[in-house]
């Protein structure tokens, strides 16, 4: 890469900056076997390290106005985090498991409540890793930050939830916006406050169309069933004779056997749009976001990981198929035949198989996403940025992330903001 | 080369970690990595055992100061001025180093840590699982018992009769006397209940709280009545040493653990699935042995033979009389479990548990 001459065309001001992310080329692949092969050599145990190695891959190779991104977490904190978190969630678990042996009604009652706890704390563990993740990312020597308080945000992703089902999905485009703008609203770079003007009509389009081909018909079924179950105890001879003859049997047939693939084919479409417009919708003082990538870029990124996890799946089962062959001239049949053999083997291809996928959404699907959102980015407007000075706000700790590993709630693993 | 005489000017950007603005900075090295803002002021002095490589992009470098604020930054993408620095601050390549090598006892300690949690889940949990058990109130039993019961209907319930359970007067009778008679003196927490299921499969199982299922494909399978008698008392030294709650404590300390070390990596309930398939099995084997010990001794104080049973345990299992171990079988009809039976049979013992009419009768319970 050529030097950079700080001096020149200083005079020059541009009233935009760019967003610019480095190829992940082979230090992404060989991190992430590297990564990989570790975590299965330690059951799971390395991810904490791994993670915090693959953000800083990430971040470090995003360059914004020519200065890159750093993240400054570590392993260590994101594992002694999952431990406390662990340690507070230990008693809760255990606790309930106690309530429901004390009768049937209240096993019940303390499942649904568990179930409803479990969303509620993964909403609070969500929100909580994201402020973790925020405050360890520094650009130009500045910490970002997330404001407010995580129990504010489950109450008020818990309410949404509620009001998007009972409206059977229909207010899911207000709750995704309001949850967006909760969530950019209380982020800051240094003493900078952030801003979201996420609407509902952002998305609603592609979400209807899904929620119409996908959401609707299901509905449909779901309440013929019910109304058939409830006249005749399943009896399909019950039905009007005109709802038979229209073709019932067929629509659902028809539904279940391409809902999946429209769905597959429908959903980047529906991120896209999503990132797109919520990465446009934020500004900050005068200075504003842009995320203007092309939906087909998303699409390519699906397709290439597809077309390269099918084909490793092959490449693997040739492999695993011509290992087998081989063990069962070598082996005598009697281990051949066992059971326990064929679990073992089975077991190893399993978790081969998993690790390999796991490199390739790694390298092509995450870090694809990554580069062609990154690289399409622009800040309008910037100059009242480097007017930024640190915020007063301490480095949080590492249980933030903890308690989102400890629930499974995903954000534990997640490598993007 | 002399670093001190080489006064090379260089250009960096300067981050103070207070604020977002940069500040040019030319770089002088000499004893010291010295700044100068643009006006050719001195600005930022760094002695150069300070100074600490930071991630940066390819084409990048970036150091910071252990002195100076912890965000604060020098960045550069001249190559000749980092291969300077490089040179002149040795502490750099060190400190990556030191991280490495912090990183490699991260991974031997996490090993360490997995093979200790191993010899948790195979030695310890079983061992707190056999403490725990005795010391859930018997009510709590007796519910668990109550909430799996329905599950077993709807397993073996079969349309249109929705009658799994075999019953006639006089096969429950002769349930109850075998029952009765097996017991003897023995103390059990619970008083137990013993139904016959309408299915082929020849097993038999205990639920907590003392329902004891005998299958009547087992029944089928028993050349006499001792047989099933031997079964039952398994079944009940089951119910004595409450196994099902100490399996139940069991396998939730073991998936819990499993799934905390496996976290949210993809498919781990399935590694999950299997790891508590193929350690169950293991512990079980000993739960299986306790068991055949109660039988033997109820049998023996009853006075009935126990070579019936053990003719019945090896007809459960085709496989029984081979040497090789069955990982994932539940009850591990090994030849060394029917050994351990074989030596404690006495043979004196022959009394009849039931008459042929009682036995006969048993054997139609499930005939309508």
């Amino acid at each position: 890469m050529a030097e950079i001459k700080y001096w020149e065309g200083a005079e020059k001001k541009p009233t935009y900056w760019v967003v610019r992310v480095q190829r992940g080329g082979n230090t992404l692949s060989s991190l992430s076997i590297r990564g990989v092969m570790l975590m299965v050599a330690t059951l799971g145990l390395y991810r904490f390290w791994f993670v915090s190695d693959l953000r800083r891959f990430f971040w470090s190779r995003t360059l914004v106005d020519d200065s890159p991104l750093e993240y400054t977490g570590r392993g260590l904190e994101l594992f002694v985090g999952f431990l406390i978190a662990v340690l507070i969630l230990l008693p809760l678990g255990l606790g309930l498991f106690g309530l429901s042996l004390i009768s049937s009604t209240v096993a019940i009652i303390s499942n649904i409540g568990y179930f409803i706890l479990l969303t509620f704390l993964g909403q609070y563990a969500l929100y909580r890793a994201r402020r973790y993740r925020l405050n360890r990312t520094v650009w130009r020597g500045l910490r970002l930050h997330l404001t407010g308080s995580a129990w504010l945000y489950a109450f008020k992703a818990m309410g949404w939830f509620v009001l998007s089902i009972i409206t059977i999905g229909l207010a899911w485009p207000w709750a995704s916006a309001s949850l967006e703008r909760h969530k950019v609203n209380n982020t800051r770079y240094g003493n900078l406050k952030l801003h979201s003007t996420a609407k509902w009509s952002d998305i609603i389009k592609p979400y209807l169309l899904i929620w119409a081909v996908l959401v609707f018909p299901l509905l449909v079924f779901s309440a013929i069933g019910l109304w058939v179950y409830t006249q005749g105890a399943g009896n399909l001879q019950l039905l009007p004779r005109s709802l038979q003859d229209s073709g019932m049997n067929e629509a659902i047939g028809l539904y279940f056997s391409t809902a999946p693939f429209i769905g597959l084919i429908l959903y980047p479409w529906y991120r896209a749009v999503i990132m797109r417009t919520y990465f446009s919708r934020i500004n900050a003082k005068t200075a504003s976001l842009k995320a203007e990538f092309s939906t087909g870029l998303i699409y390519k990124v699906w397709i290439k990981s597809a077309l390269v996890m099918s084909l490793v799946t092959m490449l693997l089962g040739l492999l695993g198929f011509m290992l087998f062959t081989g063990a069962t001239i070598i082996l005598p049949t009697a281990i051949v035949q066992d059971p326990a053999f064929l679990a073992v083997v089975g077991g190893i291809a399993y978790i081969t198989w998993i690790a390999v996928n796991y490199v390739v959404s790694i390298t092509i699907y995450h870090f694809g996403i990554w580069f062609y959102v990154g690289n399409s980015m622009l800040i309008q407007n910037p100059e009242c940025i480097e007017e930024t000075v640190a915020g007063a706000k301490d480095p949080v700790s590492g249980v933030s992330e903890g308690f989102a590993d400890a629930l499974d709630v995903g954000g534990g693993f997640e490598i993007g903001l | 080369m002399s670093l001190n005489k080489i006064e090379s000017v260089y250009q960096g950007l300067y981050f103070d970690g207070k604020s977002a603005k940069a500040t040019k900075v030319i770089i002088t090295c000499g004893m010291l990595l010295e700044m100068q803002s643009e006006d050719g002021r001195a600005f930022k002095k760094w002695q150069w055992n300070d100074l600490r490589e930071e991630d940066a992009p390819f084409g990048y470098f970036r150091i910071s100061n252990d002195n100076d604020n912890p965000l604060a930054r020098l960045e550069t993408t001249n190559r000749q001025l980092v291969d300077m620095i490089r040179h002149a601050a040795p502490a750099l390549e060190k400190k990556q180093q030191l991280e490495r090598s912090g990183r490699n006892k991260v991974i031997a300690l996490s090993a360490a840590a997995i093979v200790s949690l191993l010899a948790i889940i195979i030695y310890g949990i079983p061992a707190i699982a056999t403490r725990i058990a005795p010391l859930v109130p018997l009510s709590w039993e007796a519910k668990l018992g109550e909430m799996i019961e329905p599950q077993i209907a709807e397993i073996f319930k079969v349309k249109p009769l929705n009658a799994y359970i075999c019953s006639s007067p006089n096969g429950d009778a002769a349930v109850a006397k075998m029952a009765k008679m097996i017991r003897g003196s023995a103390e059990l927490p619970f008083e137990p209940r013993i139904k016959v299921i309408r299915h082929k499969m020849k097993n038999a199982f205990a639920l907590p709280g003392g329902t004891i299922y005998l299958m009547q494909g087992l029944i089928d399978a028993a050349k006499s009545s001792e047989g099933v008698a031997g079964v039952l008392a398994h079944e009940m030294g089951h119910v004595k040493s409450r196994d099902s709650i100490r399996k139940i404590a069991e396998s939730s300390g073991r998936s819990f653990i499993l799934s905390l070390l496996l976290g949210d990596v993809t498919g781990s309930t399935v590694v999950i699935f299997a790891g508590e398939a193929l350690l169950g099995a293991a512990y079980s084997r000993d739960i299986e042995k306790n068991a055949d010990n109660f039988a033997i001794a109820r049998l023996n104080e009853a006075n009935i033979s126990a070579e019936s049973m053990i003719e019945l345990f090896k007809s459960f299992d085709k496989n029984a009389d081979k040497k090789e171990r069955n990982l994932f079988s539940s009850h591990p009809l090994t030849r060394e479990r029917i050994e351990h039976l074989r030596d404690k049979v006495d043979h004196n013992k022959n009394q009849a548990v039931l008459t042929k009419q009682e036995w006969e009768a048993m054997r139609n319970i499930c005939i309508k």
